[in-house]
């Protein structure tokens, strides 16, 4: 353990559907604010779900190119924000070292590709329009007059890692990592490796999401995995809850700062919060269905209590994946007890309660908010949590914020295909 | 930010003692170099719309004796039937049976992108107006009411990149770390790269790292073609394929008796910064040669770039294909405890690069 | 132009037999979609699709899996498990039905597990008669 380097957040950035910016954030989850409303974005009235938490419009960071961000896709900008955000904040900007610097990486959790709704269906269209056969030949011209020359660059989020690191000059380590909904979680913990090897000194990590779209609502709604309390959107997200329908769909992005402590230190940068430790599993059960037994998700937070070399005593809260679907609650809440078995069951709240679901992007701004929660030793609430769940039985800081006294937070991402993440975050006193 | 010397990690030795290929050329690296050698070159259609590609698929591939739970295939696309086909044939070649515990391995993949199932959304939204189709497009009521109705309720599970790993882990009952790179061309090269960190770094014994591609759909070869538009030259040959390696630290696999192909001893990626494609190449292969005092040769290039003309370019696949073959180029000339060295480069659209330093099971 | 019982069966154990992927001879009428042919949660999504598409039928999200037994009917369901008399329903319709499964009596939560293809085929022949005003053939 006296070997292993510690790994410190020195920087922070977001894009929620708070608000632009971590305070935004911070004061609006301690206050138990809901951001689900009506889908404004695009037409979604054919939909059976017609809410989410919208982010507002990002605006372009000066170290962004204006032509880059005009040819941007949503889940591009956010991103863009975000990470130049969280190294303005690390005083770490660039400008410093031009022509980049190698002890800087960059780890982005990514996992669609970012096109437009004309970019995908005036081709598809194209293809059907005079038979039912699809016709290459119509699919393929309809392509070249709707796709610009960087689709082959957004074809891939690991070409928008690239591009981030470009325009940040982050010459360092480079990722791009994708494990559905467990990815922002995932992205820290890649990122804390490399500084604990020794391949950078700090890392930006970065995840960003934006299904709301109407082939990606569609998609999940396919999946019957969303609320459809359409007439109460800032009740519709009741993690933990009886008569949970679902999650509701949010966007938005979250980068972090993870820096070498010795490098912070050196820098006189101040720091959030330690990256104690992680943890990764696999279910390898099913598809969708979470294991029974919450093995992957208890697994994920062992590991990275094992990591961290703590207890589970010492765990003070829990930030949850806490979705608001049946399935993820019940076993969520399974698993924390298997892995508090021995020990008092610390408290949990869930963030998408206010937030939603930011699917990619939830990990990392999760994990803004636990730090939010850690500074301030106040636990932020599970909203809407009016009436229990009799499977859903440990405390979940319901309706309104509460202050706290701990050193040790875990927060959960969970994917589709049984991906399991968790993360060890540590009060920071200096 | 001062300099500061990085930290000389504290690392393991990692061996490579299995490979599983699903290639246009053949499944293993024996047939793969006996067909090259032979002048084969993959069979290969020409791609609509696209005069500067041609694709090579691979005939006859088989998903469904390679899945422990056949049901599973329905949420699979091509990509990840083959790094499905990949893993369980290196399992096998690194000779870990049923009784080597599974149950803790890293799992960790490469692929290009998602798969979008442009057929799919297509036969979704029709049957349309052939006056107006565009409707299917802008009147959003409408499109939600087809797409809802008609599309396949699977089709995100299938689309999203994570499931390459995902099912792998499934299939062979893994509960270890899982997760898929979704790092353009250079994901599978990033993929060996980060599973070797995990080894070297003493968080896992086993891992099983590589990359698979599948780019058949017609938005994934549009989106090709817009980068390779014919100059005269011959076309762009993309192929599907997929490589899997078991990773293992060196004396897990002594223990067991494993026969040795070769060891990972680097890794690195990076970014273009500023469109310097050199300035990071140069960057990836020190950072994978780390503090080697030894001389290193490059990897051939032009028996890549002969590689990628015959078997085709298989994207995020390429790499750990390119390597598996390396190694076993190696093994063909200087025998099983060959000492040669070098080094795996992959470069992605837009110049990000990884770099791997291979070797072989004799350098010391 | 109805089908009649026999064809709508025939038709859904291919549909259940290719979705499940299970041969057909496995697809028994009476076999639990759950306990004896292995569907999970998604399964029922994909069968929806599949019966949709293939009868055009559109389904609500519950009506198809309501099974045999309405849980909000007290004929049916009290307290929480099944009644006396949805039990003795089942002993008539399923003489091979595996009790055994269900020592401590069928709850509420156990209704999924009762689905077979009969219980897909008894909803068709309603919504038929529905839609098309005479019972199949």
């Amino acid at each position: 353990m006296s070997a292993r380097r510690r790994v410190v957040v020195t920087g922070l950035g977001v894009v929620s559907p708070l608000g632009h910016g971590v305070e935004a954030l911070w004061r609006g989850l301690a206050a138990g604010r809901s951001a689900v409303g009506p889908i404004r974005r695009f037409d979604a009235s054919g939909y059976p779900t017609r809410i989410a938490a919208e982010s507002p419009e990002p605006e372009r960071p000066e170290a962004i190119a204006d032509r880059l961000w005009h040819a941007a896709s949503r889940i591009e900008r956010f991103a863009f924000v975000a990470a130049s955000a969280a190294l303005a904040d690390a005083d770490l900007a660039p400008g410093a070292w031009r022509g980049g610097d190698e002890r800087l990486g960059l780890a982005l959790a990514a996992g669609l590709g970012s096109f437009s709704h004309r970019e995908v269906f005036a081709p598809c269209a194209a293809a059907i329009s005079q038979s039912a056969d699809f016709d290459e030949e119509r699919f393929a011209a309809a392509f070249a007059r709707e796709c610009g020359p960087r689709i082959a660059e957004r074809r891939s989020p690991g070409n928008l890692a690239a591009r981030l690191a470009d325009e940040l000059a982050l010459a360092g380590p480079l990722l791009a990592v994708d494990t559905a909904c467990a990815a922002g979680t995932q992205a820290l913990g890649d990122a804390a490796r490399w500084i604990r090897r020794g391949l950078a000194e700090a890392v930006v990590a970065v995840a960003s999401d934006s299904q709301l779209a109407p082939l990606g609502l569609a998609s999940f709604c396919l999946l019957r995995v969303l609320s459809t309390r359409n007439d109460d959107p800032a009740r519709a997200s009741r993690p933990f809850a009886a008569g949970r329908d679902g999650f509701v769909m949010g966007e938005g992005a979250g980068a972090l700062v993870l820096e070498a402590l010795e490098s912070a230190a050196r820098r006189g940068a101040p720091i959030y919060a330690e990256i104690a430790g992680f943890g990764s599993a696999c279910d390898a059960y099913r598809v969708t269905d979470p294991h029974p037994d919450g093995l992957g998700a208890a697994l994920a937070m062992q590991r990275a209590l094992a990591d961290a070399g703590v207890e589970p005593a010492a765990v003070g809260y829990i930030n949850a994946h806490g979705t608001s679907t049946p399935a993820n609650d019940r076993l969520e809440t399974r698993a924390i007890h298997r892995v508090f078995a021995a020990t008092a069951k610390p408290p949990v709240s869930s963030t998408k309660s206010m937030i939603g679901h930011l699917t990619v992007a939830a990990g990392a701004v999760e994990a803004i908010a636990t730090i939010g929660m850690l500074r301030e030793q106040r636990l932020h609430p599970t909203r809407n949590l009016d009436e229990g769940d009799p499977d859903c039985d440990l405390d979940y800081v319901p309706h309104v914020a509460r202050p706290a006294s701990f050193e040790l937070a875990l927060s959960n991402s969970f994917g589709f295909g049984g991906q399991c993440a968790s993360l060890v975050l540590r009060r920071w006193n200096g | 930010m001062p300099a500061s010397p990085l930290i000389a990690p504290d690392r393991r030795r990692v061996v490579v003692t299995g490979v599983g290929l699903v290639t246009t050329l053949g499944g293993s690296c024996e047939e793969i170099r006996s067909r090259l050698a032979a002048g084969e070159v993959a069979a290969s259609r020409p791609v609509t719309g696209a005069p500067g590609l041609r694709l090579a698929t691979i005939a006859g591939f088989e998903a469904r004796p390679h899945f422990r739970q056949p049901k599973a295939l329905k949420l699979t696309d091509r990509k990840t039937q083959l790094a499905v086909a990949a893993a369980a044939l290196a399992v096998a070649d690194a000779g870990l049976t049923e009784e080597v515990s599974r149950d803790d391995w890293a799992i960790v993949l490469g692929c290009s992108a998602s798969d979008l199932q442009c057929a799919e959304l297509a036969r979704a939204l029709g049957p349309l107006d052939p006056a107006a189709p565009e409707r299917a497009v802008d009147d959003l009521p409408f499109f939600a009411e087809r797409l809802l109705g008609g599309l396949n309720p699977l089709w995100l599970l299938i689309n999203l990149p994570n499931m390459v790993g995902a099912h792998v882990g499934i299939q062979l009952a893994s509960h270890g770390p899982n997760h898929t790179l979704t790092g353009d061309w250079i994901a599978g090269t990033q993929a060996l790269g980060e599973a070797w960190l995990a080894i070297a770094g003493g968080e896992r014994e086993v891992a099983l790292a590589g990359g698979a591609d599948a780019p058949l759909d017609p938005f994934d070869l549009g989106a090709l073609a817009t980068r390779h538009t014919t100059a005269g030259g011959a076309p762009f040959l993309v192929a599907e394929g997929a490589a899997v390696w078991v990773l293992e630290e060196r004396e897990h696999a002594r223990q067991r008796g494993a026969r040795t192909l070769g060891e990972i001893r680097g890794y690195a990626s990076t970014a273009a910064i500023g469109g310097d494609l050199s300035g990071a190449l140069q960057r990836a292969a020190r950072g994978a040669l780390g503090g080697a005092d030894e001389p290193w040769d490059e990897h051939p290039a032009t028996t890549r770039a002969e590689i990628h003309r015959r078997l085709g370019h298989a994207l995020a696949a390429s790499g750990p294909i390119d390597g598996a073959l390396l190694l076993a180029e190696w093994a063909a000339v200087e025998g099983a405890e060959s000492a040669a060295a070098g080094l795996l480069l992959a470069v992605g659209t837009l110049g990000q690069c990884a770099a791997l330093a291979l070797a072989g099971p004799g350098r010391p | 132009m109805n089908p009649t019982r026999e064809e709508l069966r025939q038709k859904i154990v291919l549909l259940v037999a290719d979705a499940l992927d299970r041969d057909v001879a496995q697809v028994s009428p009476q076999a639990s979609l759950i306990d004896d042919l292995g569907a999970e949660s998604i399964d029922f999504l994909d069968l929806q699709f599949r019966i949709e598409s293939d009868f055009g039928f559109k389904f609500t999200d519950e009506e198809l899996w309501r099974g045999s037994f309405d849980p909000t009917d007290p004929r049916w369901v009290a307290g929480g498990r099944l009644t006396a008399a949805a039990v003795e329903q089942v002993r008539r319709r399923q003489p091979d039905f595996a009790w055994e499964r269900f020592a401590a009596g069928i709850a509420v939560a156990d209704l999924p597990r009762l689905l077979t293809v009969d219980t897909i085929v008894d909803h068709l022949e309603r919504r038929w008669a529905q839609d098309h005003g005479a019972p199949a053939g």
